[in-house]
């Protein structure tokens, strides 16, 4: 930072004239900030499975490989693996991380078409029988893992005596899995096109012990063949995510490759994703807070399954809080939901700093991205444009064939998940490097721009200037970053001219709509901080919205309108405004206590998928969630550490 | 028995079976003997062939040589044979039940299966021979090559000049001046001199002009991008102007004011060689070739067939 940089610098060139050392100082700091300040913004998807998934596989999508994927991913038109229509994305992506489920990685597509004998001969048929007759959907279900622990346990659900295995490849199966994993990779590098599209190589890891989803995307910047090296960690070997760490640690000790594991789908996890313990019920220790950092810098907070920033049953005074909730657990059974602090983004952040309080250490200094999850190998983050979450529920008339069982359709999925990234290029070790510095956000499937940064010495004027990043980098850190502690004396410019230290922390926020996306509500800085009992707490500010909006008694700013024709699901920019930007200060800042402050932002209302097929339909639209939806933002946070 | 329970191909066999231990009973579904008898046969008379039943013993137990069938069944004992015949026997009787049901040609799901099945095989029989040689890969990248056009990719940078408030059409539409003359516009006139009798060059306007919602600096992007977040005026400008070092060009109109454009790099749109894309040509020629010789193969058959249309009159 700027201003540590200059205390510094002005004891060592102590003598010189000031003018001088100041202005080599202006250079030296400018410079550097320079070259952050054109880091370009990315749009990718991090989280995209193929016929290569078993589950995919048997819930119709038997064509879309890598290659459609990366296809799709790129603007190319594809052929949809269900319905069979040419179809295409609108705004190409850049870039794309497949990732195939670990476990029974191609088996099921390796079994389905090839000739076998022996054993496999009977499974082959069986699951040709299945899918040929649309009995895969049930074959699926039939696999899956009842609820044994219920939302709000905290015993060990791995160990517990009732819990069955979760699904894997095992050793029949290992051949294929080493060859589709072959494939996988070798299609990434031959898609991988540096500084115009990242094909980045990755895989899922599906820990799901008794219905408490764990799963986590891998990802590595690594090429092809050093992932060859290895096969991928699939839940089958632990269910554990220790296990899971300590064979990154291992592997990437052995073959160089490095690693990033994302979390996603907390809200489905029972409590247990951002537990307040390890998930052996082991209290986390300042060693093992500190590994879970290390390994998870990022979340993925939003996907088809539902949002995971908050729930309206933990932030009751969040009037935005209820959206794209999804209270459906991964299992046989059905099991009523309840939302856990474990289950959000949020409550998980407040964790944190209260483990941090006791430990030392933060296990949850999270980033946060969005994802598709697509298994259609399509990543259709597009509302108007999505082709459902597995491939038979890509029409508005087979929707319902989504989940049925467990009383879900596929118009309880949303049509979203994008992950924002602030890299230095259009490269795997440029988009890896900004998921390590946490320089990424997430989108529930906008492609608005949102920058944040945080200082101790922003001001309004900042925000008129014609380099916005370049002054947020030379006066602060970005997303994802960490305020130093208050400066007890007076830093750089002010401190120069004999001013008085900072009171509080400031920060630099530019939102500008998606180029051809509707306009902006507001933004919104949500803290959670530490009182001094070790409790946490959580404040939503908004400062800045469009239009004349005066704020009401209670301080709240009343909401947009909506321009939303429910007949014809057309919406208009007449309310709104294409960018929100403001320098804002914590009013309720106190030094002694740690603080986390991320950014939302959210849109003008706009037509969910499922208005559109109720309009496609002429019915009603459907009664899952809202016809209409506010697209939001979510920045990684910025911390503030005593 | 619980480490085996917990082996994760058992699991997926036992889930299997149960769900088609539920599907067989509810289509009456099983496996067709490979030597059904001709239509000719008795309905209801069953006679057992020995080469039927050798042939239906090596379905179910999925021995893949004859010859190791043969063996097998010779070292039955009569009990184990008659085993096989009442196995084989109660297929039959089922599966001409089925028949005289008419489940196999009524039923729109068993017909989708057998269609699925014989151009599964179908495939299976030229997958082997599927080549491709490169007249063929030309032939395919001169039919299909614009699918794989590149777009426009521009390099330029821009000053921007805020318009007013009230000219803003919210995002929506070219700010409603130009005629007006306002002073917006004029500052930006004003500036584009400045620019051009300075020469300033891509690095050297940092600094000047309003903040734009979106970037400063374009370099190496799509012109469908470039039309996203300037709109129509001045993505097609950059089609038209030279690209130059220090010529720059406007005032522009955007849905957000006015922008002076210097653009110093464009790469026209265009197909790309064979040479850059072979990898994908072919495996989309590939793919395309399979269907074609899937689609021949089964014009071929179609063709063994006459096909009656008078009765299409009486519908």
């Amino acid at each position: 930072m700027l201003t540590f940089a200059s205390r510094r610098a002005m004891k060592s060139a102590a003598g010189t004239p000031r003018v001088l050392a100041l202005s080599l100082l202006f250079m030296l700091g400018t410079s550097a900030a320079m070259a952050d300040s054109s880091r370009q913004l990315l749009f990718g998807d991090t989280h995209l499975h193929t016929s290569y998934s078993f589950d995919a596989f048997l819930n119709g999508n038997r064509s879309a490989d890598p290659d459609t994927a990366y296809r799709w991913a790129k603007g190319l038109p594809v052929i949809h693996p269900y319905h069979r229509a040419r179809i295409q994305v609108k705004e190409p992506l850049d870039f794309l991380v497949v990732a195939d489920h670990a476990e029974f990685l191609g088996v099921i597509r390796k079994l389905y078409f090839d000739v076998h004998e022996g054993p496999a001969a009977e499974l082959a048929q069986q699951i040709r029988e299945a899918i040929d007759t649309g009995k895969g959907r049930a074959m699926f279900s039939g696999v899956l893992p009842t609820g044994v622990v219920a939302p709000g346990d905290t015993v060990d659900p791995v160990s517990d005596a009732g819990a069955p295995n979760p699904i894997s490849g095992g050793d029949l199966a290992e051949a294929v899995r080493r060859d589709t994993w072959a494939a996988t990779t070798a299609a990434a590098d031959r898609h991988n096109e540096p500084g115009r599209f990242t094909a980045m190589i990755g895989w899922e890891w599906s820990s799901i012990p008794s219905g408490a989803n764990l799963h986590r995307v891998v990802m590595t910047p690594a090429d092809g063949e050093t992932a060859r090296k290895f096969v991928p960690f699939g839940s089958d070997e632990s269910s554990y995510p220790d296990d899971l760490w300590a064979w990154l640690e291992k592997t990437s000790a052995e073959t160089g490759a490095e690693f990033v594991a994302i979390p996603h789908n907390p809200n489905i996890s029972k409590g247990y994703m951002f537990g307040e313990t390890s998930l052996n019920e082991a209290p986390y220790t300042t060693e093992s807070a500190r590994t879970r950092a290390r390994w998870e810098p990022v979340a993925e907070v939003t996907q088809y399954k539902g949002d995971s920033e908050t729930h309206p049953d933990l932030s009751p005074d969040d009037p935005f809080a209820d959206f794209e909730t999804y209270p459906f657990y991964i299992q046989q059974d059905r099991q009523t939901y309840v939302a856990q602090p474990g289950d959000y983004a949020r409550s998980a952040l407040r964790r944190g700093l209260e483990i941090e309080e006791r430990v030392g250490a933060n296990p949850y200094k999270f980033g946060m991205i969005g994802a598709t999850d697509s298994h259609s190998g399509m990543a259709a983050y597009e509302e108007d444009n999505f082709w459902g979450k597995m491939a038979l529920d890509s029409t508005p008339e087979t929707k319902y064939k989504f989940g049925v069982t467990r009383g879900m359709t596929g118009w309880n999925i949303g049509a979203g998940g994008l992950a924002g990234v602030w890299a230095d290029g259009n490269t795997r070790e440029e988009i890896f490097a900004a998921f390590r510095r946490r320089e990424v956000y997430a989108t529930t499937g906008s492609r608005m721009k949102v920058r944040f940064f945080g200082g101790w010495d922003f001001k309004r004027a900042d925000t008129e200037t014609a380099d916005l990043a370049a002054t947020g980098y030379a006066k602060g850190v970005p997303m994802g970053g960490d305020l130093a502690g208050r400066p007890a004396q007076p830093t750089g410019l002010r401190g120069f001219f004999g001013g008085k230290a900072p009171e509080a922390p400031t920060f630099l926020i530019q939102a500008a709509k998606a180029p051809r996306g509707p306009n902006l509500d507001r933004v919104q800085v949500v803290k959670g901080w530490i009182e001094a009992d070790g409790s946490s707490r959580e404040k939503i500010y908004d400062v800045a919205w469009s239009g004349e909006r005066e704020r009401d008694g209670q301080g709240a700013v009343p909401p947009v309108g909506n321009t939303v024709d429910l007949a014809t699901g057309k919406y208009s920019n007449e309310i709104g405004t294409p960018e929100l930007v403001s320098v804002w200060v914590d009013p309720d800042f106190d030094q002694r206590q740690r603080a986390f402050y991320y950014v939302r932002v959210l849109e003008i209302p706009t037509p969910r998928h499922s208005l559109l097929d109720g309009i496609a339909m002429q019915t009603d639209p459907p009664k899952e969630q809202p016809p209409t939806l506010q697209e939001r933002a979510y920045t990684s946070p910025i911390w503030y550490t005593p | 028995m619980r480490r085996v329970l917990r082996e994760p191909i058992v699991q997926f066999l036992i889930g299997g079976s149960i769900v088609f231990g539920v599907l067989s009973f509810l289509t009456g579904d099983s496996a067709l003997p490979p030597a059904a008898p001709g239509p000719a046969a008795d309905s209801r008379r069953i006679v057992i062939e020995r080469e039927a039943l050798l042939d239906f013993v090596q379905a179910k137990t999925k021995i893949s040589v004859a010859a190791d069938v043969l063996r097998a069944f010779e070292a039955f004992d009569a009990d184990q044979r008659q085993e096989w015949i009442d196995r084989y026997v109660r297929q039959e009787a089922l599966v001409r039940e089925a028949r005289s049901l008419g489940l196999d040609r009524e039923d729109e799901l068993i017909r989708r299966r057998l269609v699925q099945k014989i151009e599964f095989l179908t495939l299976g029989l030229f997958e082997d021979e599927l080549r491709l040689d490169q007249v063929e890969l030309e032939a395919f990248y001169h039919q299909r090559g614009e699918d794989y056009r590149i777009p426009t990719i521009l390099t330029l940078t821009h000053v921007y000049i805020k318009a007013r408030d009230n000219e803003l059409a919210t995002g929506l539409s070219r700010p409603t001046l130009g005629s007006s003359k306002s002073s917006e516009f004029r500052r930006a006139e004003a500036l584009l001199v400045t620019l051009n009798e300075q020469k300033r060059s891509f690095r050297g306007s940092a600094g000047l002009g309003d903040r734009f919602l979106y970037n400063r600096n374009y370099v190496d992007r799509t012109s469908d991008e470039i039309r996203s977040h300037f709109g129509a005026e001045i993505a097609d400008a950059m089609e038209q102007i030279e690209p130059h070092a220090s010529n720059w060009r406007g005032p522009y109109a955007s849905a957000y004011g006015w922008h002076l454009v210097l653009l110093t790099g464009r790469r026209d749109s265009r197909v790309p060689a064979l040479s850059e894309i072979a990898p994908m040509l072919r495996d989309d020629a590939l793919r395309e070739k399979r269907e074609i010789l899937l689609d021949e193969a089964i014009a071929a058959v179609i063709s063994q067939y006459r096909v009656n249309q008078t009765a299409i009159d009486d519908w």
